[in-house]
């Protein structure tokens, strides 16, 4: 193997590792790792729901029936699109050539990260206006509806917590990339952002048939 | 790392991921058929099971899980198994109590 082979000399090379290839070993696994212990830490939030939703059918579907499935379900497109965005920059991130290919995919995963949380935004409006935070003023009177909306807002939330970090990692991703071109192709940033992109994609898939399908039909 | 392969064309790019896709926005809307539906009891386990397949091609195509090496595939596959054991604890209790 040559010395550009193991990537000597590049920037994209971190101690304490003395070959790129290893480095991308072992980033994925990290980043492998870190997905599946953050779907245990929402896998909690999942097992509330169900617990709660065994207790309080009833107000679970009452509260499900208040969310608007026009939200949910544009976010649901957008997001899709957004990590079939990420997974083609992924793959053309390897070849110097299509480096400016590349991060315009990036760019249009972000943006539409982007366009995610002004649905949100509209979203939570609406939900406010209708008194659906849980407290005193809460509009449904059914119990476990208000339980319902707690878990609405918490796991809405945190995904959108998480969902600007990422929107924060692909921007970072794409200007870093543009100033140093080979760092791009050389670092395992790509793979292990879109793999990130991917993860918080996989928690929406399932937060959005938690909270607008139950309430549907009677 | 470079690769020295020549670079494919955006097509070959596109293609692939535009593909799943499609399969991903087809189980949706039967996802969102079926909410609707009168299936009964049987509703949302039906909406889980099509959410659990768009949760497997995203996994599979998107993250690339088909081309990952073992190790990656048994931490990826870490989160589920304890998730499992996590539901299974709590509803041995809940469905058994009196």
């Amino acid at each position: 193997m040559s010395r550009a082979d193991r990537g000597e000399g590049s920037a994209a090379l971190r101690e304490p590792w003395e070959e790129i290839t290893r480095q991308r070993l072992a980033s994925l696994a990290g980043i492998w790792l870190f997905s599946a212990s953050e779907f245990l830490f929402f896998g909690g939030i999942f097992a509330g729901y169900a617990v709660y939703y065994y207790l309080w059918p009833q107000g679970f579907h009452e509260g499900s029936h208040e969310t608007e499935l026009k939200f949910g379900l544009s976010n649901t497109v957008v997001l899709l699109f957004s990590s079939a965005a990420a997974a083609v920059a992924a793959k053309a991130a390897r070849w110097p050539a299509l480096g400016g290919f590349s991060r315009a995919f990036v760019w249009i995963a972000a943006c539409l990260g982007l366009a995610f949380l002004a649905i949100k935004g509209l979203e939570y409006h609406s939900d406010i206006e209708k008194n659906l935070f849980p407290g005193p003023l809460f509009a449904i009177p059914t119990e476990g509806a208000e339980v319902f909306f707690a878990f609405y807002w918490v796991a809405t939330g945190l995904h959108a917590l998480h969902l600007i970090i990422g929107i924060g990692l692909l921007a970072r991703l794409a200007v870093t990339g543009a100033r140093h071109p080979q760092w791009y192709v050389d670092t395992p940033s790509v793979t292990v952002t879109t793999l990130y992109w991917g993860f918080v994609d996989v928690i929406w898939t399932i937060l959005f048939v938690l909270i607008y399908l139950p309430g549907r039909a009677s | 790392m470079s690769n020295d392969d020549p670079p494919p064309r955006a097509s070959e790019l596109i293609g692939p991921p535009a593909l799943i896709l499609v399969y991903l926005l087809v189980i949706l809307a039967i996802n969102v058929a079926a909410a609707f539906a009168p299936l009964g009891g049987f509703k949302f386990s039906v909406n889980l099971a099509l959410a659990g397949i768009s949760v497997v091609l995203i996994g599979l195509f998107f993250m690339d899980l088909k081309q990952e090496t073992p190790l990656n595939r048994l931490f990826a596959a870490t989160g589920l198994a304890w998730l499992v054991i996590l539901f299974m604890l709590i509803f041995s209790d809940y469905l058994t109590r009196a």
